[in-house]
């Protein structure tokens, strides 16, 4: 099996990941927080080492407020719920992720309102412009995927944060898609949360998901132990611990750490670079095929992350994918858990597949891909 | 040689505050309570072989919640 369903999450994942999940559950298996013994403290130490390693890969110099998550979802789902109440305002973009549209649609029957930013291909300025209108003086939370997961193009987060710190309103940033990919310095941003997955772009297990917390701490979603101010019945104010009650997942989050390691000795920008051409190189054959159809400009870059969508002929998307996966590649089909950005690019009906890949890929694995479509396209 | 024991809210801090101190030339270490601490939240606490009012003040000036210091000057 090719493996190109690397938006879903990264496969395979490093030598280094997998060794240090097994060393972790080896050599770690302590509570870390809990104990005063010295493989709690152990184990606590390489869930800091993990913060902190988080942290400078971000740009952001509080090791102490990356928090530990499931995933991605549960880190967004962590700060929508968190910050915003009825009957404040949330606005969102139009590409966002049901990790972020399903929270808002409950907040939405709770009373809140919820506003929609239109996001424009080729016109980031319209994208912040549409994003000027829909924040208004109610509005308590902007949220931003920072690239889509279905077509792969970047936001202009860097002018949206503006905007919000003008405005002063909170901004969180979906970085599901990027983290790993894009630089992103917090330190330097007005952003006040950035959600994004351990096992993506990060190369760490699944059940990994970091949040890091510059903003305000939100409300906690889980209440419980925390190993710390243990008298007291009331959920302790100082992050992390406030958002990470229960024992945490630190098979994972050792891996994590492998896996953070390996992207920062590749580099983001490396990684981007490399991936990039890969997409490049299958978007201007699929240009060529006919019965091919695809959604988006030329993916430069300076604009799009690692993933491209398309269709082949009249087929559904999930018969493509199947036939597909019957030849040995694995990608996914469908609306990807985004209506809202398939409704913008006019695939809600078909859905599409999507196309991603990683550092482990080489161009021959695309190639042999593209030989496979083009069959698919012939018949 | 004197010693202190700066108390901590949590093992976060704990960690942090004793990579602080040893960026700082300070010796530190962790240590975990003898007895119940329910006041000190924790129960993690930073020891310093040294001069503990200064350790308290570099962990302080980093933002590092602390909880109290015992010896060295200390309550």
């Amino acid at each position: 099996m090719i493996y190109f369903d690397n938006a879903a999450t990264s496969a395979p994942k490093p030598v280094a990941v997998q060794t240090a999940v097994q060393r972790a559950l080896h050599s770690l298996s302590a509570n870390p927080g809990r104990s005063g013994h010295d493989a709690s403290v152990a184990a606590a130490q390489e869930v800091y080492a993990c913060r902190a390693a988080a942290a400078e890969l971000f740009g952001f110099s509080h090791p102490e407020r990356v928090v530990f998550t499931g995933n991605c979802t549960q880190a967004i789902n962590t700060v929508i719920k968190g910050v915003v109440t009825p009957p404040q305002n949330v606005v969102v973009s139009s590409l966002e992720h049901n990790a972020v549209m399903r929270p808002v649609e409950r907040l939405r029957r709770q009373g809140c309102t919820v506003t929609v930013a239109e996001v424009f291909f080729d016109d980031p300025e319209a994208t912040v412009r549409s994003f000027a209108r829909a924040i208004t003086k109610d509005t308590r939370l902007v949220i931003c995927t920072h690239a889509s997961n279905v077509c792969g193009l970047r936001l202009p987060v860097e002018q949206i944060e503006a905007l919000c710190r003008q405005r002063g309103v909170p901004f969180m940033i979906d970085a599901a898609q990027s983290a790993g990919v894009l630089p992103l310095a917090l330190d330097e941003l007005a952003a006040d949360y950035i959600c994004a997955p351990g096992h993506k772009g990060l190369f760490g297990p699944m059940g990994t998901g970091v949040l890091l917390c510059k903003g305000e701490a939100p409300l906690p979603l889980t209440e419980g132990g925390t190993g710390n101010a243990s008298a007291s019945l009331e959920q302790p104010p100082d992050l992390p611990e406030r958002l990470e009650s229960g024992t945490l997942n630190v098979p994972g989050i050792a891996g994590l750490h492998a896996g953070i390691s390996f992207v920062k000795q590749k580099t983001p920008a490396a990684i981007h670079a490399y991936e990039m051409r890969l997409t490049g190189f299958a978007y201007e054959q699929l240009r060529h095929m006919r019965g091919v159809t695809l959604y988006t400009p030329f993916p430069d870059p300076s604009t799009y992350v690692p993933v491209l969508s398309f269709n082949v002929g009249d087929r559904s998307s999930e018969e493509t994918a199947a036939r597909l996966n019957e030849a040995g590649f694995a990608l996914r089909a469908g609306l990807h858990c985004a209506p809202a950005a398939h409704r913008r690019l006019g695939t809600i009906e078909t859905g599409t597949v999507r196309f991603s890949p990683s550092v482990f890929n080489s161009r021959g694995q695309v190639e042999r891909l593209l030989w496979q479509i083009e069959r698919l396209a012939k018949e | 040689m004197n010693q202190a024991r700066i108390l901590v809210g949590s093992v976060t801090f704990a960690i942090q505050g004793r990579d602080i101190l040893r960026a700082h030339g300070m010796r530190a270490y962790i240590e975990r309570g003898k007895g119940p601490q329910p006041q000190y939240g924790c129960g993690y606490s930073i020891r310093v072989d040294g001069d503990g009012a200064e350790a308290q003040r570099i962990l302080q000036a980093h933002h590092i919640k602390v909880l109290g210091r015992v010896g060295a000057d200390g309550a």
